[in-house]
């Protein structure tokens, strides 16, 4: 089929919000308003237009003209900040609001999981909830007769399933909820952020079976705040911000850049002499994160070694000076630091006036996937131990996440991985009294060296 | 299942006054099936009574109705028994005010559904008053049972009466549309139908006979209310008042085929801001 699945043109949406109130009338000003708005409210009513009715005229767009086209099969991820317009455009796509302006085609049939349960009565029983959903979702009730049993045993609700729903506990109600909605077998689909529900083995179920949902051909829009879900899933991403499309492309490279621009930071870093004005002894000029091919980076795929470089401009000779680095997770958990211990100035090496370039590997395969922002401190040693200069979260890589092939240090998808590292270890197995070194690279394991 | 690859969905704004799109409220039948299975399902859960409040709702008001009306204030009643009389006149009564209880509230008490999955937003007030037939049935097997006790013996104008329960379906539904859209917007809705419905159940000739207003064109007047056109065609259709309500029910018919269709393009006009407002 060469008609695209999902088009998308100029969609917008306005919504009014509430004025906020003068607050400089006069009272006779308000009384007379007090009065009026009460016919207005009517008047507007009565022509059909419920937003001048209830008296909200500030204009607010939470989509403006977003463009774009889906292929039938892809799977896109849309990632932005909360309010961005991410639920906008999925309320739009599932036709739940209108749009103000502009237009869309969707070829195909539609399912969207934009929230579990929905219809959910608590006095019904589980079997009873499921034929109602079902249906709200768009299923005929022959379609839920096939699926039933399937639908059952995802869920893991057994013989509870003629219990009412008031009885089960929050977690059976979202599985059966999400199990229902699972089941849709729909030709487009729209997830947002229901994978985020249940237990960690539910969770891992629910983006098990998103996954193989999207790999059977459906065409998928996923919202998600995510990371590494996201990019084990799509093969594309857009992002929004203040209700806009700002880039669309490459899941990975989007998601980096979004991640980077949400903390704030990029892969380079470059200073003014302002900002370094205070520095006596040396000027950090600029901090840079570089790939092995020497470009500036902000996103590293998890198996390549990446450097920091911090470009120093020494002012005053005879002293000695020590570069630290302090990574941190994105939740703002020390990773590691490193400092330049090889570097034959240490401690008592005196530095040339003049530009430096110092450079600190950091291995493939070690990094998590995850956001790192990283903190430069600049030390004088010698002859006096003080911070010359410092500056937290100057800079930020974004390690992406790989799992094919034997590199990978988890070799499959479990959802989140724990840890800020995530190194290949060497691993052994000892039968009987042989001690058996496993090195067999295909499956996964590194010899030792 | 059916996998329709050629089904292909434009979005786009709608504007002024929408078309009906009565095709979508078939494609959506059994979301409207289920939902008023649901209601009929949950309305008896957990009381003691059960499906019997069905039946003790209009019987217990017919009591009260027949010793104030009936005893105390010596309304007439055509002739027949007043307790008989009231009670034909509570059973479409009960109906219609049931249905727009319920519908006028059906939205807002969907609200969540109307926030996260999509179709057709008609099928929610339908599913309220379609409900509400199942208690009407219930009710209906108490009035068996009057009848049987007074002998009263039903003409064969009983033909009539699956016109006549679909006038006041029609009715509720119209009013209930226009209720429930505007309830989204503003919950005052909901404050003014407990008593809107009693002051149209007073309006409506259901404690009292059509016939206590002499004049024939007060009567037709009257009959712009499509319940006097119901309520006297139950009476006319189980109980053999003599007075065939024809000209009268030919007018409320007129206006409750009105209210629906004035109803339905209201309802799909603020239908857009539902999700937004609810």
């Amino acid at each position: 089929m060469t008609q695209n699945a999902i088009e998308v043109v100029e969609l917008s949406k306005m919504y009014h919000i509430a004025r906020s109130k003068d607050l400089n009338l006069t009272l006779q000003e308000r009384i007379s308003q007090a009065v009026r708005a009460p016919f207005q409210r009517i008047a507007g009513l009565v022509s059909g237009n419920a937003t001048a009715a209830a008296d909200l005229d500030q204009e607010f767009w939470a989509l403006k003209d977003v463009s774009f086209t889906m292929e039938k099969g892809e799977v896109v991820a849309v990632v932005g900040r909360n309010g961005a317009g991410k639920s906008t455009l999925l309320k739009l796509l599932s036709r739940i609001t209108e749009p103000t302006s502009g237009h869309a085609t969707i070829r195909g049939r539609v399912g969207s999981l934009l929230e579990v349960g929905t219809g959910f009565h608590p006095e019904l029983s589980g079997r009873e909830n499921v034929y109602l959903n079902g249906s709200i979702l768009g299923m005929s009730r022959r379609e839920v007769d096939a699926k039933f049993d399937e639908i059952v045993e995802f869920s893991e609700i057994g013989k509870f399933i003629d219990t009412p729903t008031k009885h089960y506990s929050s977690g059976m109600r979202v599985r059966l909820a999400f199990s229902v909605a699972a089941h849709l077998e729909p030709e487009v689909m729209f997830v947002d952020e229901v994978l985020s529900v249940g237990d960690v083995a539910f969770r891992k179920k629910c983006s098990e079976k998103v996954q193989s949902i999207a790999e059977s051909g459906c065409t998928v829009i996923v919202v998600s705040h995510n990371a590494q879900a996201v990019t084990a899933m799509c093969d594309r991403a857009i992002w929004l911000a203040n209700g806009q499309l700002v880039a669309d492309g490459e899941v990975n490279r989007i998601v980096s850049d979004y991640l980077s621009q949400s903390i704030g930071l990029s892969g380079e870093r470059v200073y003014s002499d302002e900002e370094t004005q205070h520095c006596e002894v040396a000027k950090v000029r600029a901090v840079r994160v570089r790939d092995k091919r020497g470009n500036v980076v902000n996103s590293i795929d998890v198996r390549e070694e990446f450097c920091v470089e911090t470009e120093l401009e020494v002012l005053k000779p005879n002293h000695s000076l020590v570069l630290k680095y302090d990574l941190n997770t994105s939740d703002n958990m020390g990773a590691f630091a490193s400092l330049d211990t090889k570097n034959p100035t240490w401690q008592q090496g005196k530095w040339d006036v003049g530009t430096h370039v110092l450079r600190m590997w950091v291995p493939g395969n070690f990094l998590q996937f995850d956001t790192y922002p990283i903190s430069v401190t600049l030390w004088e040693w010698q002859p006096e131990r003080r911070v010359e200069w410092a500056g937290r979260d100057q800079v930020c890589v974004h390690v992406t996440n790989h799992l094919e092939g034997p590199t990978a240090a988890c070799g499959l998808d479990f959802g989140v991985w724990p840890g800020p590292v995530r190194p290949i270890m060497q691993w052994e197995m000892e039968s009987g009294s042989r001690n058996v070194p496993l090195d067999d690279a295909a499956n996964g394991y590194v010899a030792r060296p | 299942m059916t996998t329709s690859s050629d089904d292909v969905i434009e979005i786009r704004p709608t504007k002024g006054w929408a078309a009906l799109s009565l095709g979508e409220l078939w494609r959506y039948r059994e979301v409207a099936f289920f939902l008023a299975w649901r209601d009929v399902k949950v309305r008896y859960k957990q009381t003691v009574f059960g499906a019997s409040w069905a039946i003790m709702q209009p019987l217990i008001q017919m009591l009260v109705f027949t010793l104030i009306f009936g005893r105390v204030a010596k309304l007439p009643s055509d002739g027949l028994p007043y307790p008989i009389f009231v009670y034909a006149g509570l059973l479409p009564w009960t109906l219609f005010a049931n249905s727009v209880n319920k519908a006028s509230n059906s939205l807002v008490g969907g609200g969540a559904m109307l926030k996260q999955v999509y179709f057709s937003r008609l099928a929610i007030p339908l599913s309220s008053v379609a409900s509400s037939l199942l208690d009407f049935f219930l009710a209906f097997l108490v009035m068996g049972a009057l009848m049987a006790y007074y002998s009263v013996i039903p003409t064969a104008n009983i033909v009539w009466l699956p016109a006549l329960i679909l006038l006041a379906l029609f009715t509720a539904l119209g009013v209930s549309l226009v209720l429930s859209a505007l309830n989204v917007q503003f919950r005052d809705v909901k404050h003014v139908v407990p008593f809107l419905v009693q002051t149209w159940m007073f309006a409506t000739p259901v404690v009292y006979p059509l016939s206590v207003v002499d004049s024939p064109n007060v009567q037709m007047l009257l009959a712009l209310n499509p319940m006097v056109g119901v309520v006297e065609g139950f009476r006319w259709a189980l109980l053999g008042v003599d007075t065939a309500p024809g000209p009268a029910v030919m007018i409320s018919a007129f206006v409750a085929i009105t209210s629906i269709l004035v109803g339905t393009l209201y309802f799909k006009r603020m239908e857009r801001t539902f999700a937004d407002v609810v």
